[in-house]
């Protein structure tokens, strides 16, 4: 199975939000739509579900136009929202019957994943009697219910606490070993770097950068190179580098423990060790520059 | 259709399982029951009280076995008491229409005298030395004088029977009746009957009760449910559930689901609340005798009318309150929204209900025809009209289409505000957009 999304476009009055936004996604892979507060992720999400209607583009499920009614979706939306005054596993089984399951096969399946979220206990308490952690569980217990095929999450992280979300990217996993397909929104990045193959980074309703998150990486720490030094802060090692290397270098980055340096052109890696080892510096740590998906995002969706 | 069934069920179960609304039900309907009994409860103790008070009319009517003829009113033979009054009652009669006041001295209690003009009448009895007086202009006219005259008041009458009586008297006399005489056949005469009146083709009177009984339900029903099923639709845009929703099944299902469990839910409990009330009315019906007494025998034609006109009528307004209730996102902006629907249904009530009397004017055709007003204005052609059976199935066809039509668009406005939250959307901004939506 392939999910596809082609040259989105939506406007609301005369704002448009989205600018053309494509990416596609297979079954047994996750992928981790990123982006600002606003850039637009949520909107294309309601587009795939069909709560909206896109102005142009279309999204196809394995080349023919997408309905997410005619297919077993489990749609975590951003306004989370159950009914507060019924019990847990009966309005599970009733949002379940909406989705075509029968009656014993949607309490089986309610029971089943409440166990597995840790809140079996509340199956019979009104969801509103329940912690803001436990509702956003149930609100996901609720999203998986029917077996979903295609797995959609708009922000399932916010409101989690570690242990939570700890669960929450076991499920999701799970979801992936099953050979589901996942599309999920957040701006936590720690938690799609784990578990995301793909990304693609929205940044005021455009694709800013998408595919393979290795080959990100790989692609934008190409010619960088991290350093630090025994006998010199980085403050110090900085200026030593900007008045000997600038032939070789240029400084991209201070982290906390290192720099970052990009090669400049005609400039390679052995150049810059021997250069090194003539200099007075002692190195404390050198080699190739792993930026984390924290960086790139910022890189990619920061306000310069 | 499934999920049609699938709503309704669960919807249906949030009204049943709701404390507040079977509470409310089997109390209210409690209630009415109580009230019912009332009656026979009063006659239970009063029965020893009753039958002293039998004697006594009998003791004041003299020969006479019926016990309703002689009220405390006709008390006027009782001439020959010499009393002291306190009150004092002026005629003015220049005709001199009166010569014998005994009659009118123990009917009145008082003591009476003439006086030589209407206006000394007027002074006599703001300055307090009478009570009231009568200006007997001709034996068919007189004015009444009284410094206040109160609504239960009832001088003029006992006066005006009085007067007749005492002509009458006069004029059996003539012939050669004795007073005694004509009291005996009076009274012998005066017995009631029972009149039926059967109507081969259209009994106009209870045709009217009827309909103004079953108008009054329907209002009644539209005035106090209507809110409750805006407020189910509106409650899951509060809840934000809406999201989940529109994305699980057809907003078709979903819509006409809560409409109809709404409709359900309140024809359920007018159902249970009437039924209590027209059971314990008939087991108690003996002692309701003595002040209501209605035969409960609606005509078929008219029931189905009610049942058919009534129900899809109802469910119209229904899907108009849910389509309403679509176009808030906050339960307490409800009545904002609905306010002029119910000012609409409460002129159509209005109207409907002045027109009883004239149900084959242009008007209550016109009114019989729109799905607005058929309910009411249908059942009242019925009920006292003249009508064809094709017009009775035209304007059924009419108000179903409109149904569908309403279902239709409301299904329409609610999936297009699901995420519409703020303020409410006024109904002519929604089909603009609604429009818009289409193009």
């Amino acid at each position: 199975m392939k999910l596809e999304v082609k040259n989105l476009r939506k406007s609301f009055g005369e704002n448009e939000i989205l600018h053309g936004i494509s990416f596609s996604v297979e079954n047994g892979k996750a992928l981790g739509l990123l982006g600002r507060n606003g850039a637009g992720k949520t909107t294309t999400i309601r587009i795939i579900m069909d709560v909206f209607k896109a102005n142009s583009g279309e999204v196809l499920l394995d080349g023919k136009p997408f309905v997410p009614k005619e297919n077993q979706i489990g749609y975590l939306p951003e306004e989370r929202g159950m009914y507060p005054k019924k019990k847990v596993v009966e309005q599970m089984v009733y949002f379940a019957g909406l989705r075509g399951m029968g009656a014993a096969a949607a309490k089986r399946s309610a029971l089943k994943w409440l166990e597995r979220l840790e809140i079996s206990e509340y199956a019979d308490r009104k969801l509103e009697t329940l912690s803001k952690g436990n509702q956003q569980k149930v609100q996901l217990a609720q999203t998986l219910v029917c077996d979903p095929e295609i797995v959609i999450l708009d922000e399932p992280f916010s409101g989690l606490d570690p242990v939570n979300s700890q669960i929450l990217k076991d499920v999701v996993t799970e979801l992936i070993a099953d050979n589901k397909i996942v599309i999920f929104s957040s701006h936590q990045m720690s938690y799609v770097e784990e578990f995301c193959e793909d990304i693609a980074i929205i940044n005021h309703g455009d694709i800013v950068l998408d595919g393979n998150i290795k080959a990100i990486k790989k692609e934008f720490g190409k010619d960088r190179l991290v350093i630090a030094a025994e006998n010199y802060s980085l403050a110090e090692l900085r200026a030593v580098l900007e008045r000997d290397f600038a032939d070789l270098v240029y400084i991209d980055g201070e982290k906390k423990e290192f720099l970052v340096l990009a090669l400049k052109d005609g400039a390679d890696k052995k150049k810059l060790m021997a250069r090194l080892t003539e200099s007075d510096i002692d190195i404390l740590r050198f080699g190739s520059y792993e930026p984390t998906l924290n960086d790139i995002f910022v890189a990619k969706a920061g306000d310069n | 259709m499934k999920a049609f069934g699938k709503v309704l069920k669960f919807e249906l179960s949030n009204y049943f399982q709701s404390k507040g609304y079977m509470i409310t039900t089997f109390l209210v309907a409690l209630l009415i029951a109580v009230v019912m009994f009332i009656p026979t409860i009063i006659q239970a103790f009063d029965d020893g009280d009753q039958s002293s008070g039998n004697i006594e009319i009998v003791e004041d009517g003299g020969d006479i076995n019926e016990d309703d003829i002689a009220g405390e009113d006709d008390s006027v033979e009782n001439v020959e008491i010499p009393v002291e009054y306190d009150e004092v009652y002026l005629l003015y009669d220049p005709q001199n229409l009166v010569n014998d006041f005994s009659m009118l001295e123990s009917a009145f209690f008082a003591e009476w005298q003439k006086v030589s003009s209407e206006s000394e009448i007027e002074a006599k009895v703001n300055s307090g030395e009478a009570e009231g007086g009568f200006a007997l202009k001709s034996e068919y006219e007189a004015t009444f004088y009284a410094l206040q005259i109160p609504m239960t008041d009832n001088r003029a009458d006992k006066f005006e029977r009085v007067f007749v009586h005492m002509n009458r008297v006069a004029a059996f006399e003539e012939m050669g009746f004795d007073e005694e005489t004509i009291w005996n056949i009076d009274a012998y005469y005066n017995a009631y009957m029972d009149v039926e009146s059967i109507a081969l083709k259209k009994d106009g009177t209870m045709g009217f009760v009827y309909a103004y009984v079953l108008i009054f339900i329907l209002y009644f029903m539209i005035l106090m449910y209507g809110n409750m099923i805006s407020t189910s639709v509106t409650t899951e845009k509060s809840s934000r559930t809406i999201e989940v929703l529109v994305t699980s099944t057809s907003t078709n299902a979903l819509l006409c689901g809560k409409v109809i469990a709404g409709t359900i839910a309140s024809v359920f409990q007018t159902g249970i609340i009437m039924g209590a009330g027209v059971i314990s009315y008939m087991i108690n019906k003996p002692a309701w005798s003595s002040l209501i007494s209605i035969d409960i025998a609606i005509p078929a034609n008219l029931l189905i009318t009610f049942a058919l006109f009534g129900t899809m009528g109802y469910i119209f307004y229904a899907l108009l309150f849910g389509m309403l209730g679509a176009l808030v996102s906050k339960t307490e902006d409800i009545s904002k929204s609905t306010s002029p629907l119910l000012m609409i249904f409460v002129i159509v009530f209005v109207v409907t209900m002045y027109s009883l009397m004239v149900p084959d004017s242009i008007w209550m055709k016109v009114m019989s025809y729109l799905p607005f007003s058929s309910c009411n204005a249908m059942l009242a052609r019925v009920a006292v009209g003249n009508v064809e059976f094709w017009e009775v199935a035209l304007s059924f066809g009419v108000l179903v289409a409109s149904n569908i039509l309403v279902a239709w668009i409301a299904a329409k406005i609610y999936r297009m505000t699901t995420l519409m939250y703020g303020n409410p959307i006024s109904l002519k901004s929604a089909f603009k957009m609604l429009k818009k939506d289409k193009n």
